[in-house]
């Protein structure tokens, strides 16, 4: 019985990590998401972010992050191509970085997050972009392109 | 019953010798490998440099390093990345950090150094010819 007891407890934490070798996912399944791609937003109104993450082990943390795409880049991680504004130098764009913390021991979490809007932002196109991060390190990546009119 | 008692004592005291002397099995594994950057852009938006790049670090990202130097190796910028998002991680899929570069004199044809040390202290630096702006879509 001890000795089950001390094989059962060695290193549990870090097997468990090590054992973890998927990504999250971010998903829209059964919800209906926001933001989706070409969406369009008004100055001044509130985002409802809402997007579903899962991980097969212990998800971590995520971190949503909204800058222009007045240079038209791309992140490559959608195949839709939305209609863009002409190129044009950012004079005040919307930045936002913010960190979010999931409950411990979740493989599923509802993400919902109400993000206002500047009413004095540069107008135009914008790249909406959440980065799922489990309890192991994997990272995903999720890029919406978005408009702010 | 005196018997079984010291049964249970020299389990317990061998499983204690094992655990002493086995220890975690990774503690003792060679280390992951050194991590892995792929520098998409290197390039000049106005007064920033806009880089964007994919990083593997089975190892876990500990700190994250851009340099920006001349042809001939003089530095003219230095700018740690320490946003929570790439660090701690195992893998960075679009890593995209605008740098100021304003007043810094960067010019398209200098070179863009992008170091990522992992929580082993081992590090990986490449390196990228950086672009200037495109005025017109491809």
């Amino acid at each position: 019985m001890i000795s089950l007891l001390c094989a059962l407890s060695a290193c549990s934490s870090s097997d468990d990590d090590a054992k973890d070798m998927q990504q999250p996912v971010i998903t829209d399944q059964d919800i209906t998401a926001n933001p989706i791609d070409c969406q369009v937003y008004q100055r001044g109104e509130t985002m409802p972010f809402h997007y579903v993450f899962t991980d097969d082990t212990e998800l971590g943390n995520f971190n949503i992050e909204i800058h222009n795409n007045f240079d038209h880049h791309t992140h490559s991680t959608s195949s839709v191509e939305c209609a863009l504004a002409d190129k044009k130098t950012p004079v005040n764009p919307w930045i936002y970085n913010h960190d979010f913390t999931i409950p411990a021991a979740q493989c599923r979490y509802d993400a919902r997050i109400d993000i206002p809007i500047p009413d004095d932002i540069d107008p135009g196109d914008y790249h909406f972009m959440v980065r799922l991060t489990d309890k192991a390190g994997w990272q995903q990546l999720k890029a919406v392109a978005i408009k702010i009119q | 019953m005196k018997k079984y008692i010291y049964m249970s004592l020299m389990m317990a005291l061998m499983c204690v010798f094992t655990l002493s002397f086995s220890s975690c099995s990774s503690d003792d594994d060679d280390k992951l490998p050194a991590p892995e950057i792929t520098i998409n852009e290197a390039n000049i938006e106005g007064d920033e440099l806009c880089t964007l790049a994919d990083v593997v670090a089975k190892g876990r990202t500990a700190s994250i390093l851009l340099v920006i130097e001349s042809k001939d190796g003089a530095v003219k910028v230095t700018r740690p990345v320490t946003d929570s998002k790439y660090i701690g991680v195992l893998n960075i899929d679009g890593f995209h950090v605008h740098t100021d570069i304003a007043g810094k004199n960067v010019v398209e044809g200098d070179v863009l150094k992008m170091t990522v040390t992992d929580a082993q202290g081992l590090s990986t630096t490449v390196k990228k010819s950086i672009t200037e702006e495109e005025d017109e879509d491809e």
